[in-house]
């Protein structure tokens, strides 16, 4: 079941709860929520890859969770400073960036639900980080680095315009 | 066991795996038609008749005891429905059969309260006859023996029997074979495993009604029985509540565990209707255990490939199916700088 953003921030402990013991995200093993500052939530969730990629020796990866009171969202991997992420923000950033903001709705998370974990427990770095996810084949697709030259960055494969089609809400 | 092409030809593997061997149902049948013989012949039987899940064709395999009522002439009821009466009918019909069947051994495992437990040497599975009258009244009802409190029980397990084969008819004979998945499903969980074996029939018997899928039939049964074990479950013919002596710590254990089998059958149905087989061939391993079929691990480039798009299920499969446990919304990745 989803779980509004402002349940997440009236009562971090209960999302974590749910997110733990709720059945609807696959390989939380751990789940922690607490107030963050002005008003944010904060979750350290420690997540179990798929078995698909366990089997290929992917790792469980911690992440933390800052969902401000605006519901912006940033996840931080943890324990990653030593690591490449080819879509992570630079520091002191340091945050993932799971989503481009000026894609249709229909690819991007939805900003006023959320339980559905904005990243799902994958690959050390399902954002696409450097060595074994950086060779994932075919339908994803990334918007290019950098700020776009006036115009959002089109969607160029197939597969994706397929799924934006499919997901179009 | 080979790896199945869709939900049904899993079922259907599934549904033969569970089947008796038809060589142990024909030499069950032999010797019920042996011992009839011996106990009229003695004038200890009017008739008989088989009861319980071999009756009603719900038994798992192996088979391990088929039970017997012996419907007792009533020219014996005045010395026999009297104190001692139960246990003596019980010493007749063992005398009767040692003298027919000298091998056979008595009471070695068990002794029933209701039935002389009968081995016979040359089979893998055990006997109970169960000593009974005929309802005086005409009913289909018989009073069995029961020698531990020395009594005469009644019981209506020829109703039961009728029951189970009209529900049977009803459903273009699948009705029996998907109350064995039921109960395979509970004799393989860890939990419900402790549960009685014609408890499951009910809920089955409340949600198969007509001619059903063997996957839309368990997952019905599965979401009834959800409900229905947070309160009194009856038999099939209404008289008896089979969770009467459940505390409440069992019965919160047992409606949890079904209903998280439940809600991920349903998730099943879902990935199969989206002809998402392998996702749905796997949820359903997971929730009936190794007498179901599997299908062989995803790879890496498989759930990538899903991944664009589908759902991951309960059990962590990527699919391409978004009506799976939990949907993957496609997502570009982009930074800033």
């Amino acid at each position: 079941m989803a779980l509004p953003l402002n349940a997440v921030l009236a009562d971090p402990s209960e999302a974590a709860w749910h997110l733990l013991h709720g059945g609807a995200v696959f390989g939380v093993e751990q789940a922690v929520g607490r107030r963050g500052l002005k008003g944010a939530a904060v979750l350290d969730l420690t997540l179990r890859p798929l078995p698909a990629f366990e089997r290929e020796g992917y790792p469980v990866e911690r992440v933390r969770i800052v969902i401000h009171a605006d519901h912006r969202v940033h996840a931080y991997p943890q324990g990653g400073r030593d690591r490449r992420f080819k879509h992570r923000n630079p520091w002191p950033q340091g945050d993932l960036c799971l989503q481009y903001a000026h894609d249709d709705p229909a690819l991007r998370v939805a900003a006023r639900r959320w339980s559905r974990a904005p990243c799902h427990p994958g690959p050390p770095s399902s954002d696409g980080g450097g060595g074994m996810a950086s060779q994932r084949p075919g339908p994803f697709e990334d918007a290019p680095h950098g700020p776009a030259a006036g115009q959002p960055h089109p969607v160029t494969s197939p597969r994706t315009r397929k799924e934006a089609k499919r997901w179009a809400r | 066991m080979k790896t199945p092409k869709n939900t049904a030809a899993a079922f259907n593997q599934f549904d033969e795996g569970l089947n008796l061997d038809p060589a142990e149902r024909k030499a069950a049948q032999r010797r019920h038609r042996q011992v009839t013989e011996c106990l009229i012949a003695v004038g200890l039987a009017v008739t008989t008749f088989i009861q319980g899940s071999f009756a009603r064709k719900t038994m798992l395999k192996p088979l391990k005891d088929v039970d017997l009522v012996i419907v007792l002439p009533e020219s014996l009821a005045a010395q026999l429905r009297r104190p001692g009466g139960a246990a003596h009918a019980i010493a007749l019909v063992r005398q009767a059969i040692s003298d027919a069947f000298p091998d056979a051994q008595f009471d070695v495992h068990d002794t029933p309260a209701h039935a002389l437990q009968v081995i016979f040497p040359d089979l893998e599975f055990t006997f109970d006859l169960v000593p009974a009258f005929a309802d005086p009244a005409g009913t289909e009802d018989v009073f069995i023996a029961d020698r531990e409190n020395d009594t005469w029980e009644r019981s209506n397990t020829r109703t039961l029997n009728g029951v189970i084969s009209e529900r049977n008819q009803a459903t273009d004979q699948r009705f029996v074979h998907q109350v064995r998945m039921v109960k395979s499903f509970k004799k393989d969980h860890p939990v419900l495993d402790e549960t009685c074996g014609l408890l499951w029939e009910s809920p089955a018997y409340g949600a198969i009604t007509t001619k059903m899928a063997h996957s839309e039939a368990v997952a019905s049964t599965l979401e009834h029985a959800a409900q229905a074990l947070t309160g009194a479950v009856y038999d099939p013919t209404g008289a008896d509540d089979l969770t009467a002596e459940w505390t409440t710590q069992e019965r919160e254990a047992y409606v949890a565990a079904v209903r998280t089998a439940a809600h991920r059958a349903a998730e099943a149905l879902r990935l199969d209707a989206d002809d998402d087989h392998d996702g749905a061939i796997e949820l359903w391993h997971s929730i009936l255990g190794d007498p179901f079929p599997d299908v062989p691990p995803q790879s890496a480039t498989a759930a990538w490939e899903n991944l664009a798009g589908g759902g991951i299920t309960s059990d962590g499969r990527a699919v391409r199916s978004p009506r799976a446990n939990q949907p993957v919304r496609p997502a570009r990745s982009w930074r800033s700088r």
